[in-house]
């Protein structure tokens, strides 16, 4: 049988749906197994760079991870495009919760945007 | 014959902005030849108290303050606590609303007993209502009283006005019950009013009775009599442009800047994911959940359109949700067009990379994407659909393409565990470079949702209507009926105790971004990765990774990803047993985001823009 093309778009598309179906937990877990099934058995492109020709590992993984951190040199400061700061979300939204004790701070908005002309 | 109209948006809605109610509203009567103004009293208010103390009062819900400043004026002898027991019962809540001399309840009750009459009086002493023939309220959250006060007022000096209700408060049950019980309201519009609306003001032309009018409601006698609402209506790119031009001349005359105005724009009705799995905490879209949407390009038309006519560039959805369709068509005219717009969305949570990318390059920079948690368990139990790892990436690429997003966690859901919130509140110092919730708080019952609606299928629980609605409406009004926020106490519920870590991590995520955002970024080549790590003062530092672990950390960034999917993509001979160790690993140093099977890197890149 030809093996399908699958891009990583079409599995990040898949996912999306799959993630408005509604599963117990059995159907959940099912559906779990065979994505693994189908994710060793299928070829994937595109989404990480494919498998190439380099010579394996010349250090275990154990022995990287007890060396891979080196304190005090993280001097890359990456400023990243940034919308206002401004909170539009407080001053636009439906009543949040009152802050029980000990909360982590004043609740200044709600879990919803502001809302329609049908709804309170 | 016409019948000339005034839409009125009473306190407390938020300064900040038009009502797009009263707007819409105003552009449809007009569309069917009834003469129809607009007064935002609002800003009458906002004017008189000071904008800053306003907001203080619109913006917190928690207790029906707003509606209780009104409620005297609205009910005369009948209100309940005239004497203002309401502050000193609430006191630990209200602390925010001291003044600078002045103690919360000497603050309130000067507002309420001089301000708000005062206020009132100015309205109904300097507004032009002769010849008036229809003066109706829009009523969202703590709107209702301050219009029952200038109705009842009104009504007492201009006896032919006819007064028209609408608006969420007004919609199933709860208008009903208000019709009922409020003298001051002649009809009410229960659910949308785009038709009801130019009918009702027909048939008070015509002088039939408004009542025939699919979704009006009016008191006959102690009962109401009401016809079934039309169904909701199908094509929006029917619906006019809102006329927000009398909001900006009555903010310039009272003297209130509009020049960081955010315009209310409505692109959809309803929810498609809620039409499917209502969300079990949310009350919105009481009667019209069915997902409706104007089509794309009719959405960049109005736009357009709003932004010439009211020099502004800056646009707030008031969808529960965003279309999907409009990734595709939408927000790449919007990117292809140049148009400088600053927009706010609601979104669902599910959102990849490259959709956030396309809404960042279409002009979206505000973002709500209704979170929620950081547990998928917990997630599962609001019926969210989706996953705490996808919650996560969003943060994530929200960051990367300069989004803000709002959002807040939320705990008190039936069959949720110590353990999920243990768990959540172990992950949270790994996650203080992404934005920080705005809140983390219990939630709250809500009529029209399912943890309100469905008791049988969420367990026994003790409720009533919240407790300070006693404060505000009279022996006569029957609370069950007229409350839209619901006291609750699930059976299993767990001990406050129970959130008091993850209540914690939150605020101290918050106060890692006090100082300027942390920072947790990557760069990658094919086999060797930098990771730098400026997440917690003091503890910089620059994780180094080489070949194969190199290679798996960078396939978990795009989206959270299994371990088999790894092993596959890359190619591995290493059994998945290797992968999900180092998942493991990688986990451990706080570099990832485990959820059940998915693991998803947290660093960004460092290269920004891609």
């Amino acid at each position: 049988m030809t093996q399908p093309h699958i891009t990583a778009e079409e599995v990040e598309e898949l996912f999306a749906k799959l993630d408005e179906v509604q599963l117990n937990d059995p159907q959940r877990a099912l559906l779990s197994a065979i994505l693994k099934v189908a994710g060793d058995v299928t070829e994937v492109t595109g989404l990480s760079g494919a498998a190439d020709d380099r010579p394996p590992d010349d250090r275990s993984f154990s022995d990287q991870f007890a060396t891979a951190f080196t304190p005090h040199q993280a001097a890359l400061v990456v400023e990243y495009a940034a919308a206002p700061q401004e909170n539009l979300i407080s001053r636009n939204n439906p009543p949040c919760p009152p802050v029980p004790p000990g909360s982590a701070q004043a609740a200044m908005i709600s879990r919803r945007g502001t809302p329609s002309s049908s709804q309170p | 014959m016409t019948v000339p109209t005034v839409l009125v948006s009473m306190p407390f809605m938020q300064v900040d902005r038009p009502s797009i109610q009263v707007g819409l509203l105003k552009a449809i009567g007009e569309a069917n030849g009834f003469p129809v103004r607009t007064l935002h009293a609002n800003l009458d208010l906002a004017a008189r108290i000071g904008p800053a103390y306003y907001r203080l009062l619109a913006e917190h819900r928690g207790r029906q303050v707003g509606d209780w400043l009104f409620s005297v004026e609205a009910f005369g002898a009948a209100a309940p606590d005239v004497d203002g027991e309401l502050p000193a019962e609430f006191a630990d809540e209200l602390a925010y609303l001291a003044g600078e001399s002045a103690s919360v309840r000497d603050r309130l009750m000067r507002t309420r007993e001089h301000d708000v009459p005062a206020f009132l009086d100015a309205l109904v002493d300097g507004g032009d209502w002769h010849g008036t023939g229809v003066v109706g309220f829009s009523s969202t959250f703590q709107q209702n009283t301050a219009s029952f006060a200038l109705a009842r007022r009104l009504k007492e000096r201009f006896p032919d006005i006819v007064t028209v209700f609408g608006g969420a408060n007004f919609d199933g049950v709860m208008g009903l019950e208000l019709v009922r019980s409020v003298d001051c309201v002649d009809y009410a519009v229960i659910g949308e009013g785009d038709r009801a609306f130019p009918r009702l003001l027909a048939a008070l032309a015509a002088g039939t009775d408004p009542a025939d009018v699919p979704g009006v409601a009016r008191r006959d006698g102690d009962r109401v009599v009401a016809t079934e609402a039309a169904p909701p209506l199908d094509q929006l790119d029917d619906l006019p442009a809102p006329d927000y031009g009398e909001f900006f001349e009555r903010s310039a005359s009272l003297g209130l800047p509009t020049a960081e105005t955010w315009l209310p724009f409505e692109s959809a009705r309803g929810c498609w994911w809620g039409a499917k799995h209502h969300c079990t905490f949310c009350g919105l879209n009481g009667t019209t959940m069915r997902f409706r949407a104007k089509s794309p390009q009719r959405v960049l038309d109005e736009l357009v359109g709003q932004a010439r006519r009211y020099h502004a560039f800056r646009f707030e959805a008031v969808d529960n949700i965003l279309d999907p369709a409009y990734l595709k068509e939408l927000f790449p005219a919007l990117a292809a067009g140049r148009h400088d717009f600053q927009i706010f969305y609601e979104v669902k949570a599910n959102l990849t990379r490259e959709q956030l990318k396309v809404l960042a390059h279409g002009g979206v920079t505000h973002l709500q994407p209704g979170l929620e948690s950081l547990s998928s368990g917990v997630l599962r139990l609001m019926d969210k659909g989706v996953r705490a790892a996808q919650n996560v990436n969003l943060l994530r690429w929200a960051r990367y393409y300069g989004l803000h997003v709002g959002w807040n966690i939320l705990w008190g859901f039936p069959g949720e565990t110590e353990e999920d919130y243990l768990a959540q509140a172990a992950v949270v110092p790994h996650l203080v470079h992404l934005q920080p919730p705005a809140s983390a708080a219990g939630i709250w019952l809500e009529r029209f949702s399912p943890l309100y609606a469905q008791p049988d299928r969420f367990g026994p629980q003790r409720r009533t209507f919240e407790a300070s609605y006693r404060h505000v409406y009279p022996e006569g009004v029957d609370l069950d009926r007229v409350a839209y926020f619901f006291d609750h106490e699930f059976v299993d519920a767990l001990p406050p105790s129970a959130y008091a870590p993850l209540a914690k991590a939150v605020a101290d995520w918050a106060e890692a971004w006090s100082g300027g955002p942390p920072s947790l970024t990557f760069r990658s080549t094919r086999g060797f990765l930098r990771i730098e790590d400026r997440r917690r003062q003091g503890h910089d530092g620059t994780y180094t990774f080489h070949d194969t672990l190199a290679d798996i950390y960078v396939a978990c960034s795009e989206r959270p990803t299994t371990a088999p999917a790894v092993r596959s993509a890359l190619g591995l001979d290493r059994p998945v047993a290797d992968v999900e160790a180092a998942f493991e690993q990688f986990a451990e140093r706080g570099l990832m985001f485990l959820d059940g099977n998915l693991a998803l890197s947290l660093a960004l890149p460092a290269t920004p823009g891609r």
